[in-house]
């Protein structure tokens, strides 16, 4: 394919045309690729030791290069039995010119690529390997050791198609040095052909894929940041599936024909969180008035119902150790304490009486101008607003305000997020050692649970303990428990509002089948993968 | 004259030094950084840290200006910060672009600008004229993002004449035109509003001069008065417009490429501003001005030949 010819070839040539929502890629490298609409793209070329169920992440895992694996009684070392017929795609040096073919992928594949996905220097996802060890046994067997006992829950999804999980070919990476940030060698059911900055992606058809070859002939990726365009693009049939983000995005979607909408999860949760180091959130009745005035529905309806879903807890339902309304109630009413919130505006005044501000407080905080923040954020303002809770916003471009709530200087911090496991939402936003900014282990507490007297009695609150079990217990009943046990305690502490799920949007041409049915992906973008096609196939 | 554009050529080196080096330290001003931004929040400090020193964002920042001035000054403009894909061949790519729509674009808009501002002096005060005043102050008014939009819905969704997206197939000079004509249209009809009120008011003040009054008394047919003698010496304030409107033109080139996913300069500068590129932004806003430098240089010189009351000095 030439430059600039993204998005013109016919769909009947068996190329799928996707336009993507981004200026441009960040990289192709699977293990720091974190953007969803990157993700799709190395998904195309990538494979785990195990996989997620197409279309449904809450499914069990399903062998991908790894034919079978098993845990030894202790659960701290994994072993897992390669195919053998996986094999490497051949590529070109970009800078030498020099051609090499593909060849069988094998342990010491599958061990130098888990060994990148550990290190800090080659990866976004090195903190969930630590403590782990890489070993080739032989050709085709790999183990794991890891220093503690880690249950089946927390590990698959780190040798899964997915971020650190995705395995490289040794032989290709340390050819291609530099370059193989835009050059990707993988194994899976697409061979990366060429990248154009600003411009694309095109992958082709993989015909010594281990599994049937792919029903596409190619997929073309192609960069259109504004959302008008991509909808123009899909209409006109220039473009085969495009994404959205909004209920407006799927109600217009819905009214053309030939046109498919799908709504999928797990998309993000929305999260405000209270920074208890900052008035007036350093006093828990404040923190509970922000929580009882803020209407979960109300903010829902000027998002689009069609595209949330009510959360009660950090970890979202779907996912083990989240929890459902019906549970939370349940332990509301046994424990005889708050866990929900939502009462309304007078319980929202009642407690802001009792914190000792009855006229109400005013808080200024920053705000992404995103519009996926925004839309809720603005709801948020109005609704505090007639609790007597004044929120000033200022307004800026999303990277300097990531930088801001990096820097533990807001009051309030608005995250959009998704992880892949329970473990990973509660270190990063409720450890003690995560503390934003300042903690031993900086990452994404935001409110300082574990630093502060949360609940007024004095002491310093934390649920350290109970997400330090939670990762060792190999018991998957024990290891739910313990981790709703730790966002029990901070809904009591008011800490942080688990406002609702954006579930992801895409729309395609009614002739587009996934291949499978769309439920869910953790990457964010709808796989692609060998069973992807058009229906006249 | 070459001497004239030399010495220009030459007073635009340090104007050059001061935008680039500005940018240098402006774009590193603004919050957060590319190593940030391309690990996301789910990275870890160790890992950030990393990838900032791979970025060679730790070295010190005059080592980065001074590694960056002496690419520059050999003509490269060095690697992204993000893909590490080298600038120089990505910036011609997107120049080009970027010059075939500016460019079809100002030729548009002089084709639709001038005429209709001549027509419209010559009707004064008439229903041609209130129409053409009317139409050009819409012009003035509509953001080139919505205007964009409006043709997409004509000329391709509903008319289904012309494709939406990108640049066409490169080589492929029917898809270059095919892509390439809404947004043209999109920019050269807010920019013909422009051109269609300097010409109108520039024909006014000529009709009533006395060289043309002279010329009708001697019985010059007003064809002839209209394009020797009212719109020669109109051109030189048109041309002079037009010059300044191209560079306006370049900067307005960023929405419609957005609208319309051109990959050219815009879309170059605005990833780069998503993802804290140094030195893709840096290295984007040194070609606007350059641009800018160029197209006042040619409009000058233009001007120089058309004008013969102009002197070289």
């Amino acid at each position: 394919m030439s430059l600039a010819a993204f998005a013109a070839a016919q769909p009947s040539e068996g190329n799928l045309r996707v336009a993507l929502a981004i200026a441009d890629s960040a990289s192709l490298h699977p293990h720091i690729v974190t953007a969803k609409e990157d993700r799709g793209i190395v998904a195309t070329i990538f494979n785990g030791l195990v996989r997620f169920a197409p279309g449904d992440m809450a499914a069990p895992f399903q062998p991908d290069l790894a034919e079978s694996w098993s845990a030894s009684e202790d659960s701290r070392v994994w072993t897992f039995n390669l195919r053998d017929d996986a094999m490497c795609h051949p590529w070109t040096n970009p800078a030498t010119g020099q051609s090499h073919p593909g060849y069988q992928l094998t342990a010491a594949d599958v061990v130098f690529s888990l060994q990148s996905a550990a290190d800090p220097a080659t990866s976004a996802y090195s903190g969930s390997y630590l403590g782990m060890t890489f070993e080739a046994v032989d050709d085709l067997t790999v183990r794991i050791t890891s220093e503690d006992p880690i249950s089946e829950v927390l590990f698959l999804p780190l040798v899964a198609n997915d971020s650190g999980g995705l395995i490289m070919c040794q032989q290709a990476a340390e050819d291609l040095g530099d370059d193989y940030q835009t050059h990707p060698v993988g194994t899976g059911p697409f061979v990366f052909q060429e990248y154009v900055p600003r411009e694309g992606v095109v992958v082709t058809r993989n015909p010594d894929y281990f599994r049937d070859p792919a029903r596409l002939e190619r997929v073309t990726f192609t960069y259109m940041p504004s959302e008008s365009s991509r909808k123009f693009a899909l209409r006109n049939g220039e473009i085969d599936v495009i994404s959205g983000a909004t209920q407006d995005f799927v109600e217009e979607m819905r009214t053309y024909s030939g046109v498919v909408v799908d709504v999928y999860g797990p998309g993000q949760t929305v999260q405000l969180h209270l920074n208890m180091t900052k008035p007036p959130f350093d006093n828990l009745h404040v923190r509970r008035a922000f929580m009882e005035c803020l209407d979960r529905d109300t903010t829902r309806a000027t998002v689009g119902i069609d595209i949330t879903e009510n959360i009660y807890t950090l970890v979202p339902p779907y996912m083990p150790g989240g929890m459902t309304l019906e549970e939370v109630r349940a332990r509301e009413a046994e424990d005889g304490k708050s866990y929900v919130y939502g009462r309304g505006t007078e319980a929202a005044r009642a407690e802001l009486a009792q914190a000792g501000f009855p006229d109400g407080v005013s808080v200024s905080a920053t705000m992404t101008a995103r519009e996926d923040y925004q839309s809720y954020a603005t709801n948020a303002q109005a609704q505090l607003a007639q609790c007597g809770i004044d929120v000033a916003f200022q307004t800026v471009d999303h990277a300097t305000y990531g930088s801001y709530r990096l820097g533990d200087a807001e009051p309030i911090v608005a995250y959009n997020v998704m992880r892949p496991t329970a473990d990973v939402f509660l270190t990063q936003f409720y450890l003690s050692a995560s503390i934003v900014s300042i903690g031993t282990n900086p990452s994404l507490n935001f409110s300082h649970i574990g630093a502060v007297d949360a609940d007024g009695d004095g002491q310093v609150d934390s649920v350290d303990d109970l997400i330090e079990q939670a990762r060792v217990e190999t018991d998957v009943e024990e290891q739910v428990r313990l981790w709703q046990e730790a966002q029990l305690l901070a809904n009591e502490w008011a800490v942080m509002w688990p406002g609702f799920g954006f579930n992801f949007v895409a729309a395609r041409g009614e002739n587009v089948e996934w291949g499978y049915e769309l439920k869910s992906v953790l990457a964010g973008f709808p796989l692609i993968n060998e069973d992807t096609g058009f229906a006249e196939d | 004259m070459l001497t004239y554009a030399s010495r220009r050529l030459l007073l635009a080196i340090p104007l050059l030094l001061v935008v680039v080096t500005l940018s240098f330290f402006l774009v590193r001003a603004a919050p957060s950084d590319p190593a940030q931004v391309r690990l996301g929040a789910y990275a870890s400090e160790a890992a950030i840290e990393a990838m900032r020193e791979e970025m060679g964002l730790n070295q010190p920042i005059w080592n980065q200006y001074i590694d960056y001035m002496s690419g520059l000054l050999r003509g490269d403009f060095g690697r992204s910060l993000v893909n590490q894909q080298r600038i120089t061949p990505s910036l011609t790519r997107a120049l080009v672009h970027t010059l075939q729509l500016t460019l079809a674009g100002m030729f548009l808009a002089v084709l639709l600008g001038i005429p209709s501002g001549v027509w419209t002096a010559l009707e004064r005060n008439r229903p041609i004229d209130y129409l053409g005043r009317t139409l050009s102050l819409i012009g003035l008014s509509f953001p080139s993002f919505f205007l964009g939009i409006l043709l997409i819905l004509l000329f391709s969704i509903w008319l289904g004449l012309f494709p939406v997206v990108g640049a066409g197939q490169a080589g492929n000079l029917s898809s270059i035109l095919r892509h390439l004509f809404v947004p043209a249209l999109t920019l050269g009809l807010i920019q013909a509003s422009y051109i269609a009120r300097v010409t109108r008011s520039s024909v006014l003040n000529l009709v009533s001069a006395d060289f043309v009054r002279t010329a009708r008394s001697k019985g010059v047919r007003e064809r002839k008065v209209v394009f020797k003698h009212v719109m020669r010496n109109a051109a030189i304030s048109i041309i002079g417009l037009i010059g300044l409107y191209a560079v306006v033109l370049i900067g307005g080139s960023l929405m419609v490429e957005i609208v319309f996913a051109r990959p050219g300069l815009g879309r170059m500068l605005i990833g780069g501003l998503e993802s804290r590129d140094y030195t893709v932004l840096q290295s984007v806003l040194a070609v606007y001005a350059g641009l800018v430098v160029l197209f006042n240089l040619l409009t000058d010189l233009v001007v120089g030949v058309i004008d013969p009351r102009v002197e070289y000095a």
